[in-house]
């Protein structure tokens, strides 16, 4: 059971507000897609997610836990990148079993394979 | 039978041309391009090849047969080679003159060929620690006054030779403002770097700077994307750094660390100041023996032997280096890999802790990369041993005093600088857009060809120069084009001189044109194509138009650093009559004042040709430095 929760988020960039007032909730198993054109705020919305971007105000909670304010690297969100971010200098076995290696499940993973 | 002949002979071409008239072919099918290639191959290969090739192999062939017997003495004799050093050889000693206790920091003495190792080993790893952290604060940690600090980091860039020595001495030495009116008065002590300690020290507050460029536009030019991927899968800060961040800037820290490891050990301008003043150690090194002993004998114009051998090993270390970080950089060359770019870098803001620790880093790094040029400055006006400092101008009359003398050299050097930046800007157009547009067989090699001189020690080249067209010279076929327009520098240095400065200031204007080719889509010219333009009428009227500003800019890099060569400079001339300021600063090591107003002079030309450049390329600095 995952529920994520967007409250009263903003983004600004310096004088640029990117994300007003916006309000979410995904519940457990629920696909959301989000639309709309270029430089409305989606990416913002999921690099906030993320933890890639600070928000001005508002609050991402995790089921009940806040996580706002947590490094990205302590996050448990799987985010796949506009454009791939595969690293050129690692081969493709290195490039997919990196996260496995951070979360030492390689060896189990390698065994599958 | 006439009319069959002639058939069957056109049928027999058709069918097969012989290799002679393929050639004739290929270069028809484009004139211009081939004539460029051919020329400038025939150019560089008379010019650097040639001398460079005789200096290798009078190295080991001497008088018509292999001996190695000079190789030999050199390894046994402690002057050029002693690993267990001597007594002049010790890490730090403690004098003691009257009431003051002197701290002698000399690090080694362990003869000419380990010295100049060590000092290129030590200042390529010093320059590389803190050209690395340096680039890392700068790109990833948010300061403010980031934008001042970026330009008080360009400042060591803009260093004329022996400058560094000249400031270094005025604020550090014995007699300096630091030890004689701040340690000794305060403390009871002086603190004096020497030997090989004070010239890595003078080197790696200058050349740091190579590689802080080099490793910064790397990091910024990655896809930021990589780095958050990283962050996404649970990596900590510095797992991301060990894994992902510094591994994708390790093309740019290769190259910047071979260059500095090259310059630093092809560097004559700081041993020879030091010596000047007095240090033993810094007689010691290979560039300085050479320029001391280029000939056998007071009375010969064969080359000294020793000088050859220590050469041709200058000359290996250097062009090993530059092969093998060609072959890592092409084979680690990911930039262009991954598609566009997202978003812009996050930067950490730092702790209290950090910032304190960050203003600590960078005053003490500012204040001792800037320590040449105020010292310089100081040097210049005043005695810096007398303190409260007494400032006049004497000195800067000298610079433009035509019976003095120095106006000569002035001229001098603007004549052989200007001639050779205007033949460079015409054929590292042509070279650098052929070598980039054109498809041929061997259009590597020659793109090393033009490339390669930034790796060549220019002392190497000046004594292959005295072998090839010198009295004695062995290859002096069209050495005397006119009477006084001799190839020979022994009797008018100024011809060869130009050439050299020509061939060795090359590679800097090529960079420049690459960069704005890679910039330009070649499109343009193929639409100049489409429209029946010929090879000539696209490079003068599309090419140059949309690339003209790098070549200015390019240009503008291969003057600075025509106007301060040392090494070839040292080299070929031998009368004052063709002096110019670099040469005069070396024959003038003893008196700083005038020294020093030189030193100024070049600075502030440096430093307006910098800006110009910096503002023409737009920080394209990676053209300015890249290997």
């Amino acid at each position: 059971m995952v529920e994520v929760t967007i409250e009263n988020l903003n983004i600004m960039y310096g004088d640029f507000h990117a994300v007003k007032d916006v309000n979410l909730k995904i519940k457990d198993s629920e696909i959301v897609t989000l639309l709309g054109p270029s430089g409305c705020g989606k990416t913002s919305i999921l690099r906030s997610l993320a933890g890639f971007v600070e928000p001005s105000s508002g609050h991402i909670l995790v089921d009940d836990e806040d996580i706002t304010h947590q490094p990205p690297q302590e996050r448990d969100m799987g985010m796949i990148f506009q454009n791939y971010a595969l690293w050129p200098h690692m081969s493709i076995m290195s490039n997919v079993i990196y996260g496995l290696k951070i979360r030492k499940n390689a060896l189990r993973v390698m065994k599958i394979f | 039978m006439t009319e069959q002949k002639l058939t069957t002979e056109t049928v027999v071409t058709r069918a097969k041309p012989t290799f002679l008239k393929r050639i004739w072919f290929t270069f028809k099918s484009d004139r211009l391009s081939w004539s460029i290639i051919i020329f400038i191959t025939a150019f560089f290969g008379y010019f650097l090849i040639a001398p460079l090739a005789s200096i290798l192999v009078t190295a080991v062939y001497v008088k018509g047969e292999f001996a190695f017997d000079t190789i030999g003495a050199i390894f046994s004799n402690p002057l050029f080679f002693n690993p267990s050093g001597g007594e002049e050889s010790y890490f730090i000693r403690l004098d003691h003159r009257q009431d003051v206790d002197v701290y002698m920091i000399r690090g080694a003495n362990l003869g000419i060929f380990l010295n100049t190792l060590l000092i290129g080993v030590f200042t390529t790893f010093l320059s590389l620690v803190i050209g690395v952290t340096t680039a890392l604060i700068m790109a990833r940690i948010e300061i403010r006054g980031k934008t001042i600090l970026g330009g008080l980091l360009l400042i060591p860039l803009v260093l004329p030779p022996f400058v560094s020595g000249v400031g270094f001495m005025a604020l550090f030495g014995d007699k300096g403002l630091i030890n004689e009116h701040f340690l000794a008065p305060v403390f009871g002590i002086k603190i004096i770097l020497e030997g090989i300690v004070a010239i890595i020290f003078v080197q790696v507050m200058h050349y740091f700077t190579l590689i802080y460029l080099n490793v910064y536009s790397s990091l910024m030019n990655n896809d930021p994307s990589l780095e958050e991927s990283a962050e996404n899968l649970g990596a900590s800060k510095l797992r991301v750094l060990r894994t992902v961040t510094l591994p994708l800037a390790m093309p740019g820290i290769a190259s910047g660390s071979i260059l500095v490891f090259i310059l630093a050990m092809e560097d004559l301008g700081t041993p020879i100041i030091f010596a000047g003043f007095g240090d033993v150690v810094a007689k010691q090194t290979i560039t300085y023996y050479i320029a001391k002993h280029i000939f056998a004998g007071s009375e010969t114009s064969d080359l000294a032997q020793e000088s050859i051998i220590l050469g041709s090993f200058l000359l290996i270390f250097a062009i090993v280096g530059f092969f093998a970080i060609r072959k890592f950089v092409s084979l680690k060359q990911y930039s262009m890999v991954s598609k566009g770019r997202a978003g812009e870098y996050r930067t950490i803001k730092p702790g209290i802790m950090l910032q304190i620790g960050l203003a600590i880093y960078f005053f003490v790094l500012l204040v001792t990369a800037l320590v040449p040029h105020i010292g310089v400055i100081i040097a210049s006006m005043a005695e810096p041993q007398v303190f409260p400092l007494d400032l006049s101008f004497e000195n800067y009359r000298y610079l433009f005093d035509a019976d003095k003398g120095f106006g000569l050299f002035v001229k001098n050097t603007l004549i052989y600088s200007l001639i050779s930046t205007a033949v460079i800007m015409v054929l590292a157009t042509l070279a650098g857009y052929v070598a980039n547009r054109k498809k041929f067989k061997g259009q590597t090699a020659f793109d090393t060809l033009v490339t390669i001189p930034i790796a060549i020690p220019g002392i190497v080249l000046g004594i292959g120069y005295i072998r090839m067209f010198g009295d004695s010279g062995s290859l002096t076929i069209g050495g005397t084009v006119f009477r006084e327009w001799t190839l020979n520098p022994i009797i008018f240095p100024g011809l060869i001189l130009v050439i050299s400065y020509t061939i060795r200031k090359f590679p800097f204007t090529v960079r420049a044109v690459y960069a704005g080719l890679q910039q330009t889509d070649v499109v343009m010219e193929e639409a100049a194509v489409n429209m029946g333009a010929s090879r000539i009428r696209i490079i003068a009227e599309v090419v140059i138009p949309l690339i003209g500003l790098n070549i200015i800019g390019g240009a503008l890099v291969s003057l600075v650093y025509n106007m301060s060569e040392v090494s070839t400079t040292l080299v070929l001339i031998s009368s004052s009559k063709y002096g110019t300021l670099t040469w005069k600063m070396s024959e003038a090591s003893g008196k700083v004042g005038e020294l020093a107003a030189i030193g100024v002079f070049l600075m502030v030309l440096q430093a307006i040709s910098l800006l110009t450049t910096n503002l023409l390329l737009k920080n394209r600095a990676d053209a300015i430095t890249g290997i």
